[in-house]
């Protein structure tokens, strides 16, 4: 009896230090809960870009371009675009996913547009002036003026 | 005390301290895994243009326009590729295998790809026409007119 229960208590002893291990290596290992201070390391900044657009030509052809063709932002980031139009021909910029627009950019205007990118996912940009070579309103390859603003999740 | 009596108690202590540690670690367990919302997949459709750079008349260094595009992975990449320079050109994404022909310069000179992009990572786009001047192919540039696909791995 006496000697049974030695082994038992000895037994128990092993277990109940295996548990101990496990278990204090299960709450070292937890996953961190974001805080406070992680949140702020990649705080959410303003992207300021200058935005044109640009004239490609070569070989009799005329290509129109918003320039940058592409934008990354992050989710929660402040985006501040300069459109300008330093093209013969007016133009007019249009976010939209994010209801964005300039006003009509006749040749040599520009304007400002400044939001929160606080929607995720990817958002064209277009030329939203129709093409209509009486008024000088965009070219020909109005269709072509395309771009893409990618909102990443933070 | 005896040998049996302390050890069933220093049994206890540390079955007591695995019990804490163990209720510990609960909240943790229990919370779900912080993903980003999925975003579902769009199709970017760009125009690629081919053309020089700076100087006007026979310049000297060519480029893609834009020479960096970002799409996350599975989304449908549409480029429309066109050639605006005096020799032929071309643009190929060794990394997905896809290339148009040989582009002569000016508007008959384009080609449309079309992929989904379902590798993620960084993949280069280049010329894929070699420079011969005899046959008005590419320009001495040929090296260095690349840009890359960048295709994030966003969690879906």
């Amino acid at each position: 009896m006496n000697r049974s229960g030695r082994g038992l208590a000895t037994f128990a002893l092993v277990l109940s230090g295996l548990a101990l291990i496990i278990s204090l290596v299960v709450y070292l290992s937890r996953p961190r809960v974001e805080t406070a201070e992680t949140r702020r390391a990649a705080p959410p900044t303003t992207v300021t870009l200058s935005m044109v657009v640009a004239t490609f030509s070569g070989q009799g052809v005329f290509a129109h371009r918003w320039y940058p063709t592409m934008m990354i932002v992050r989710e929660g980031d402040t985006v501040d675009l300069v459109v300008a139009n330093p093209d013969e021909f007016a133009h007019q910029l249009e976010l939209t996913g994010y209801d964005q627009k300039t006003p009509t950019l006749n040749p040599g205007e520009s304007a400002r547009i400044k939001f929160v990118a606080d929607k995720v996912g990817v958002f064209g940009y277009h030329c939203s002036l129709p093409y209509d070579p009486a008024k000088k309103h965009c070219t020909p390859d109005h269709g072509e003026m395309r771009g893409y603003l990618i909102v990443t999740a933070r | 005390m005896t040998a049996q009596t302390s050890s069933a108690v220093a049994a206890v202590a540390l079955g007591a301290a695995a019990l804490v540690f163990s209720a510990l670690s609960i909240p943790s367990a229990l919370e779900p895994p912080r993903l980003p919302p999925p975003t579902r997949p769009v199709t970017v459709d760009l125009s690629v243009i081919i053309t020089g750079v700076g100087a006007v008349g026979e310049s000297k260094h060519h480029s893609f326009n834009p020479s960096m595009i970002v799409v996350r992975r599975g989304d449908t990449v549409r480029l429309r590729v066109m050639n605006l320079t005096f020799a032929r050109h071309g643009l190929e994404i060794p990394g997905y295998g896809i290339r148009t022909r040989g582009l002569p310069g000016g508007p008959t000179g384009q080609e449309t790809l079309t992929f989904v992009a379902d590798k993620g990572g960084m993949f280069q786009y280049r010329c894929n026409i070699p420079y011969n001047p005899k046959t008005g192919d590419c320009s001495p540039d040929h090296e260095s007119q690349v840009g890359y696909l960048v295709v994030l791995d966003e969690p879906r």
